[in-house]
């Protein structure tokens, strides 16, 4: 059914203006034509003089119909049976089967009955859909009518002598642009259009150049130069001016798949690309900026590692490897690379290789291999960058584990394998796997490197390369930030001179010892003590959260039979405490289990891990104080439970068996004992023991000082510490007091007086702490880099050797000793916030809180400084030196250099020809050759092949200057002529080519979607222009103004701005010429956004500037110069001053400034 | 030749392209954009052998306007719901050898029909070959007898105007496959446009005032864009997410608060005149007309988009039809009455998920799951189809329920799962509705255990092409100049549901 509105294009509108309009309409008449004509040659009964013209006349459409289906096989690529399909002749000589064709008879023509056949196993062609009846009948009726060719029927050309294989020289004659384009045009008896306004010309070339129209006085200014050279001198102005890498980076990112990272953006998960990737687009920009020539790029970015192996700028250039990078499947990253590498660079499709041999082109499927097999040994690192913190290494795919967002250093590649073999696989599927062809190696077609000359060579790298610690700008900025941390220690030191002795403190410090000490005495005669046992006690309350203190015992010797565990619990409020046997404190895994729970004693019987209530206690009846025993049986893994109340001894179980689950803590790290209060519960632990059968101690605890400061949490001290289970919100510190309240005043008192003698005391002492371990820190550090360095460059003689180990010995005694100090340090500085904490008033209400944080990271630094005591009386030898980063492979394979090279190569054919194409493409809106990513034989050919050839020759001879194109390309009459007539004879002499393919005239172009959006705010004056960083979030684009090129591109839903989503933003998968629409969200977004409306009042309030008064011609004038680069014409000028009458002044005049946004001439390089 | 402005404060274009003297040139184009609505700039990489754009032109005659597309994301049980298997409760808690069918894991298809999206060296993804019971009963309903599972009370009275494919097959193994069944390609190919682009690109508008390819509750996700989105044929040719808000369904579909209507309709008006006025200077710019009619339609659509979707012109009777007076059903009740009215104006292609994203993965506690989520759209689908019976728009709307695959018959025991099913591409069920399919039928089978899709099966481009050739559009010819498509990316129409 044809829609009614279609008819309206029936034939009697089919005249010649819409012929031309749209001549792949044609196209499909002639097809139609040609199908109907075949058909007719089927049913008719016509006379065999009739029949053979016929024939004659299809043999084209089956030409056609080979060519499609048959001559990849049969024709001058290849010629499978011996036989070739491209000629009548070659199909009568046949091929290892004999003759193709019987004239005459279809039926007993091979040709036709191999295409025919209803066997899959005869049919021909072997991959794809059968021919259609259709088809089938074409070519029956033209063999029985005797299958005539046509009077010059040609064989295919040799697929070596194809244009775009052949090196690009320069056709003799021709010295530019123009010559080439006017032989053309003077050939064709078309008159070009003359030159285009000067306003028309800049405001051209600053759309071109930096993708931003011109300033209303930079149009004047350049109006006003009567220098003959005005124009060349704006492009260079232009050229040199840094946007124009920020506009030129857009398009190269458009050919090079620039992607900020993505996968699973909402989780956030990252799979593809990386999130540091926009190091590289920087990269782009600067390269660009500075004119390094295309080779030079495109070296970076297929191996930086290997030609600038220090360069950590040229490093970023392979974030284009990696843009690739797929977390999940790393054939996935190879088949990116090789497809959009042969596409972006070379032209080639290679891609179509990946599943059979190409089609077109001389490229077979192992061809496909050996160019994977240049990128086979890649992986990504990423490495610390000047000035941030590490960013650890990079992150690999684990099945259930997110990828994180890691914004720190730079991702760059290296050969991570060399030897990574490249297996052939069938199908395009990586499981098809031909282990039995063995690997293979790198390589390059041979129709593009006959001599064979790119061989890869092993590349040795220099130190920072493969040890990227040791880059002189990291070390330089570590060394600086030593500098700097030494400097402010010092400068604190200088300003907390060392207090004098203040008698009024001692003496008050002193009475409070005493009051306290007598207190506690007094408590502990009446039977009322602070503590269970001696003057402290583990004190664990948990009002909120949940406290769980854990202790390991790799000291003690293995358990036997008979040894026993005892302690005593108090508990302050009734809710559950548990003593465990910790099986794996890491996992929380539990071996043996005590629990007192809301009256009830709780065990695990041996053998089970189920709660059993095997005794009661009653709280309220005052059985709150209990002494616990475990008796060892480790023969039948368990042991016994006795528990009896203190002081009355009743006994509330009696070796009751309790599950040990093989618990044995000196042989496991991770086994432990823990205590562990739960939410509601407050308790003393104290005098615990174990003890071996004969008696001996093996381990206790009595919480006493000077291993247990009061007052202090107990983590960190004598082995304690925090399980990772415990919540925020409970509490274990060591105390005097908790078994006795009356004895907190005294004590607090005694605290609040040892407080200011600290607060006095300590920052002194704490400054000079810090000093010393900062000057310690740079020592060792630079004793590393010592050792380091000559571990590096050492070779394997004794001398070297002996060397080494004293100066590694020197750097990890030094290491050591900083660590001690830093710790040191850190802990005097936590009981200093501890103490300028406890001075605070009761009544601050900052104060419950400071002490909290001081008490946790006392606990903290107490527990880093034991560690560091500890590794500091371990003999040095014990230790070995930590390297200062990460090493990565010596050496590279240099694969990647030999392809670049090759790439790069003056002999190479394609380079240069497909980026002078690219570059053809964004000034004129339209490439030499059409395919942009196909320049092999079933691509298009080029419009003006001797100028794509010189222009591929001025670049390479320019040293690969794109900025050279640029200038050769602005400063030509093609370039610059007018891109509309008005002129009636002009129109009529150029309609033999309306799609302007002989440049006539200068195509029209729609802004990018990007230039669009800086292009408003840019006449607004809001254009924010900060250069590079991190990619910013599309959420934020109507609202931040900086330059569309850094806000983020990725396919997924987000990954275009809302301005970019209608107005053709690249597809970040594959863009290599963008689409260029134009829809009626447009036209909404133009006219309803915040940001068109923010730019609107922004630009009217610049037109009125100081003059509010500014008469209604005046403000359109100038509304016009600033938005379209121009003067009204007379009647705009009536049509806008009349609007401006409409509606009050305010409201009219951002109505007309909108309207002039919306103005296709706005939106249009003309 | 007259450059005078035409003084209504109307458009009239024929005047406008005759005062420009534009001649055949212009008409020509302004009836091209008239059916189109839009027009680009980039002209096709033009190759002799290549077809065209049909760009409204069928193939063959249409016998659907329309496509409502529904799709159930994260994969429901064919089992539990259109594809019921007795031997599972037979054989439940048995492996596959032990049944006395083929052990299908060890059939060939399974290979073809089952790739994982990582590689094999980083992951591979469990088969599960415990047979897992039906959660579910189950009988033969409507006149025709098809059996469905229980939890479908109101859909399972329209049986009789279903059309049930249940030899479908996908080949990703994870969620991935909610773009597969748009797009046709599985992850680690070269992604192509969704069907839904296709279809918009292939056809001509039946109302320029709307966007032709519309979506309905989604994508929700960054990563199912794909599901909507036209890659090389050209954004124009995306799905369009429409809010089911009438004061804001559009991005930027709605004007400034202190314009008023007259103050816009001016202002546009002058846009209209200032091109118009360019259009002398520039009179056979093509991109100029364009924008003035893209001017024209965008005026029309910022008013003719939230009346499309205003419910208020609604009957209780309908409303309740839907499920929007319950709370469970109100949101996949109110975006398949908004589908049923956009398929009123004229919008080619409807997209519509009902449900959140991925809910439908029952990897464990299938049974709650499936409770649950049947109750949330079985009422509504139901009651889109007995309305657009009632209206008389089933014959020319094709109704697609789908999901991205099925789910295994054994259970899923990673992670210690005692009661759920794991991802299935190797087999699944579908089914459609309205405009040219049968009525009451099922074509095609899974084997006794619900595992693989017998014979052939289809390719989920089978069901691209057999929606496009409702569309009156031949999936072999609708191919994108420069672009080559795959025998994979055609598909086959599936005849057999045809009337």
């Amino acid at each position: 059914m044809i829609p009614a509105s279609r008819r309206r294009l029936g034939p009697p509108l089919l005249t010649s203006a819409i012929t031309t309009l749209l001549p792949s309409l044609l196209l499909t008449i002639a097809t139609t034509t040609t199908t109907a004509s075949a058909a007719a040659a089927q049913t008719s009964d016509s006379p065999a003089a009739d029949t053979r013209t016929t024939a004659t006349a299809s043999y084209p459409a089956v030409k056609a119909l080979l060519k499609e289906r048959c001559f990849a096989c049969h024709g001058s690529l290849k010629q499978e049976a011996q036989l070739r399909l491209d000629t009548v002749a070659a199909m009568q000589t046949g091929g290892s089967d004999g003759p193709a064709i019987t004239p005459g008879n279809a039926l007993t023509s091979h040709l036709f009955q191999r295409v025919s056949s209803s066997d899959p196993a005869i049919r021909m062609p072997p991959e794809g859909r059968p021919l259609e009846p259709a088809q089938l009948q074409l070519l029956e009726a033209w063999l029985n009518a005797g299958s005539t060719p046509t009077a010059s029927d040609l064989p295919e050309p040799d697929p070596l002598a194809h244009w775009a294989f052949q090196p690009p020289s320069r056709q003799p004659g021709f010295s530019s642009i123009d010559d080439f384009v006017s032989a053309k045009l003077v050939a064709s008896k078309l008159t070009p259009l003359p030159p285009a306004d000067k306003q028309t010309l800049l405001r051209r070339a600053c759309i071109d150049l930096i993708g931003l129209p011109p300033t209303p006085q930079e149009l004047s200014d350049f109006l006003n130069n009567p220098a003959p050279d005005a124009f060349p001198q704006a492009v260079n102005r232009l050229l040199d001016d840094p946007r124009y890498g920020e506009r030129w980076a857009r398009h190269w990112m458009d050919v090079w798949r620039y992607a900020d990272w993505y996968g699973r953006r909402h989780v956030p998960d990252v799979w593809n690309s990386a999130p540091q990737i926009w190091r590289w687009r920087d990269w782009i920009v600067h390269s660009l900026n500075k004119d390094h020539g295309y080779d030079r790029m495109l070296q970076e970015m297929l191996a930086a590692d290997e030609f600038r192996p220090g360069d950590d700028q040229a490093a970023a250039a392979t974030g284009y490897l990696i843009r690739n990078w797929y977390a999940l499947n790393p054939n996935d990253w190879m088949r990116n690379i090789v497809e959009h590498t042969g596409k972006a660079f070379l032209g080639l499709t290679f891609n179509c290789a990946h599943c059979h041999d190409h089609k077109y082109d001389p490229i077979a499927q192992t061809d496909y291999f050996r160019f994977r097999a240049f990128f086979e040994p890649l992986y990504i690192r990423q490495d610390q960058w000047p000035g941030q913190a590490d960013p650890g290494p990079f992150q690999d795919y684990d099945y259930g584990k997110l990828r994180t967002i890691q914004r720190l250093g730079i991702v760059r590649v290296f050969d991570k394998h060399p030897d990574a073999p490249t297996w052939f696989y069938t199908g395009g599927d990586e499981r098809n796997r031909q282990a039995d062809r063995g690997s293979v190696t790198p390589g390059l077609p041979a129709f593009l490197n006959p001599t064979n000359r790119f061989t890869p060579q092993p590349i040795q790298l220099p130190v920072p390369a493969f040890y990227p610690a040791m880059r002189p700008a990291l070390l330089a900025s570590k060394r600086t930030e030593l500098q700097q941390i030494e400097q402010t220690a010092r400068d604190l030191l200088a300003n907390t001179p060392e207090p004098g002795a203040d008698p009024a403190l001692h003496s008050a410090l002193d009475a409070a010892t005493a009051a306290f000490s007598d207190a506690a005495a007094a408590a502990r005669n009446s039977g009322t003590p602070g503590a269970l046992a001696g003057l402290q006690s583990l004190h664990l309350t948990a009002n909120s959260g949940r406290r769980i203190l854990q202790h390991r015992l790799t000291a003690i010797p293995t358990i036997t039979q008979g040894t026993q565990l005892r302690f005593q619990l108090l508990l302050l409020q009734n809710a559950h405490v548990n003593f465990q046997l910790a099986k794996d404190v890491v996992k929380g895994l539990t071996a043996g289990y005590i629990a007192f729970d809301n009256n009830n004693i709780i065990t695990w019987a041996p053998g089970s891990v189920t709660d059993t209530t095997v005794a009661r206690f009653d709280f309220d009846g005052g059985q709150r104080h209990f002494e616990i025993q475990l008796n060892f049986d480790p023969a039948a893994d368990r042991c016994l439970l006795t528990v009896h109340t203190l002081p009355s001894h009743t006994v509330l179980a009696d070796q009751l068996p309790v599950a040990l689950s093989g618990w044995n803590p000196a042989t496991q790290a991770n086994q432990a004992i823990s205590i562990d209060a739960r939410t509601g519960s407050a308790a003393l632990i104290d005098d615990l023991h174990i003890v071996g059968p004969d008696g001996q101690e093996l381990y206790s605890c009595d919480f006493e000082s000077p291993a247990f400061a009061a007052g202090s949490d107990a983590t960190g001290s004598a082995g304690w510490e925090v399980s990772a289970f415990s919540t925020p919100g409970g509490i274990s510190i060591v105390s005097a007091t908790a078994a006795n309240p009356a004895l907190l005043t005294p004590w607090q008192q005694l605290a609040a007086a040892q407080a200011a003698m600290d607060l006095q005391r300590l920052p002194h002492r704490t400054a000079a702490a810090k000093l010393a371990a900062a000057i310690a820190r740079t020592a060792a550090w630079e004793a590393q880099l010592s050792a380091d360095t000559t571990r590096l460059h050492s070779d394997t003689t004794a001398a070297a050797g002996s060397n080494l180990l004293s100066l590694n010995a020197t750097a990890v005694t030094l290491q050591v000793q900083a660590d001690l100090l830093t710790a040191e340090a850190d802990l005097l500085t936590a009981e200093l916030n501890l103490a300028s904490a406890q001075s605070l008033p009761a009544d601050n209400a900052d104060r419950s809180k400071q002490l909290e944080t001081a008490t946790a990271s006392i606990a903290t630094a107490r527990s880093a400084a034991e560690q560091a005591r500890g590794a500091f009386t371990s003999a040095t030898a014990t230790h070995s030196l930590k390297p200062l980063g990460p090493e990565y492979p010596r050496t590279s394979t240099g694969r990647r250099k030999a392809l670049a090279e090759w790439i790069t190569d003056r002999q190479n054919p394609l380079t240069a020809r497909v980026a002078a194409n690219y570059v053809w493409l964004h000034h004129f809106h339209a490439p030499l050759v059409s395919t942009v990513t196909d320049f092999g034989r079933n691509g298009a050919p080029p419009t003006h092949p001797e100028l794509l050839d010189w222009l591929a020759v001025e670049l390479m001879e320019s040293g690969w200057s794109i900025k050279h194109l640029h200038r050769l390309i602005l400063n030509s009459s093609t370039w610059q002529r007018a891109s509309a007539t008005t002129n009636p004879q002009l129109l009529a002499a150029a309609a033999s080519d309306p799609e302007n393919r002989l440049l006539w005239k200068m195509n029209t172009g729609r802004m990018e979607a990007e230039v669009v959006r800086d292009s408003l705010l840019y006449v607004a004056g809001k254009l924010d222009p900060t250069v590079g960083g991190q990619e910013l979030e599309n959420s934020d684009a109507l609202t931040t103004f900086r330059r569309s090129l850094y806000y983020a591109v990725y396919p997924e839903q987000g990954g275009r701005s809302p301005l970019g989503e209608l107005f053709d933003a690249p597809d970040p998968l594959d863009c290599y010429r963008r689409t260029s629409s134009i829809v009626p969200q447009q036209a909404l977004a133009l006219t309803n956004s915040d940001l068109v409306h923010t730019v609107s009042s922004a630009v009217t309030v610049q037109i009125l500037g100081s003059t509010p008064d500014l008469t209604p011609d005046a403000f359109i004038r100038q509304a016009f110069l600033s938005i379209l680069s121009r003067r009204p014409r007379t009647q705009e000028l009536e049509l806008c001053r009349e609007f401006l009458q409409q509606d009050t002044p305010e409201a009219s005049r951002l109505s007309l400034v909108k309207a002039l946004l919306s103005h296709h001439d706005f939106i249009t390089v003309h | 030749m007259t450059s005078q402005p035409p003084p209504s404060t109307c458009f009239r274009r024929r005047a406008l392209l005759s005062d420009l003297g534009m001649g055949f040139t212009g008409l020509a184009l302004g009836a091209m954009l008239a059916e189109d609505g839009m027009a680009s700039e980039t002209e096709p990489v033009a190759k002799s052998n290549s077809p065209l754009p049909p760009a409204g032109q069928q193939h063959h005659t249409a016998q659907a306007d329309s496509v409502i597309w529904i799709f159930l994301s994260g994969g429901y049980s064919h089992i539990e719901t259109f594809d019921p298997k007795p031997a599972l409760n037979k054989y439940a808690g048995l492996t596959f050898d032990k049944t006395p069918f083929e052990n299908p894991v060890n059939s060939p298809l399974h290979k073809k029909r089952f790739r994982s999206v990582a590689a094999e060296e980083i992951n591979v993804r469990d088969v599960y070959p415990i047979i897992y019971p039906m959660q579910v009963g189950w009988r033969p309903r409507g006149d025709s007898g098809i059996e469905m599972t229980d939890w479908w009370p109101h859909l399972a009275q329209q049986v009789d105007e279903l059309c049930f494919v249940r030899n479908m097959w996908t080949t990703d193994n994870d969620h991935a496959a909610e773009n597969q069944i748009h797009t046709g390609r599985h992850r680690l190919d070269e992604q192509q446009p969704s069907i839904g682009a296709w279809a918009h690109y292939g056809l001509g508008t039946l109302n320029e005032n709307l966007p032709k390819f519309v979506v309905l509750g989604g994508p929700t996700r960054s990563d199912t864009r794909l599901s909507i989105d036209s890659l090389y044929l050209g954004p124009q040719h995306a799905g369009v997410p429409i809010a089911l808000d009438p004061a804001n369904p559009l991005p930027f579909g709605k004007r400034q608060a202190q314009q008023t209507f007259q103050q816009q309709q001016r202002e546009y008006e002058l846009i209209g005149r200032l091109n118009q006025l360019s259009a002398v200077d520039y009179p056979t710019d093509q991109k100029l007309l364009a924008r003035i009619r893209a001017y024209e339609l965008a005026f029309r659509m910022q008013v003719a988009v939230p009346s499309a979707i205003d419910f208020t012109q609604e009957t209780q009777h309908t409303r309740q039809l839907y499920g929007l007076d319950q709370d469970n059903t109100k949101i996949a009740g109110e975006r398949l009455l908004a589908a049923r009215r956009l398929v009123e104006q004229g919008v080619r292609f409807i997209q519509v998920f009902p449900s959140p994203y991925g809910v439908w993965d029952s990897h464990q506690k299938l049974k709650d799951n499936h409770t649950r989520l049947c109750a949330t759209v079985d009422l509504p689908v139901a009651g889109l189809i007995r309305d657009l019976r009632q209206r008389g728009l089933l014959n020319r709307t094709l109704v697609v329920f789908c999901t991205e695959f099925g789910r295994t018959p054994g259970l899923e025991q990673r992670s210690g799962g005692v009661d759920g099913r794991d991802h299935h591409p190797n087999g699944f069920t579908i089914w459609m509705a309205g405009a040219g399919t049968k009525r009451g039928y099922v074509h095609g089978a899974t084997d006794e255990l619900g595992y693989h899709a017998l014979g052939e099966g289809h390719y989920v481009t089978d069901l691209h092409a057999t929606t496009l050739h409702l569309l009156g559009l031949d999936n072999r010819q609708l191919h994108f100049p420069g672009r080559k498509r795959l025998e994979i990316d055609d598909g086959s129409v599936i005849h057999d549901v045809l009337t």
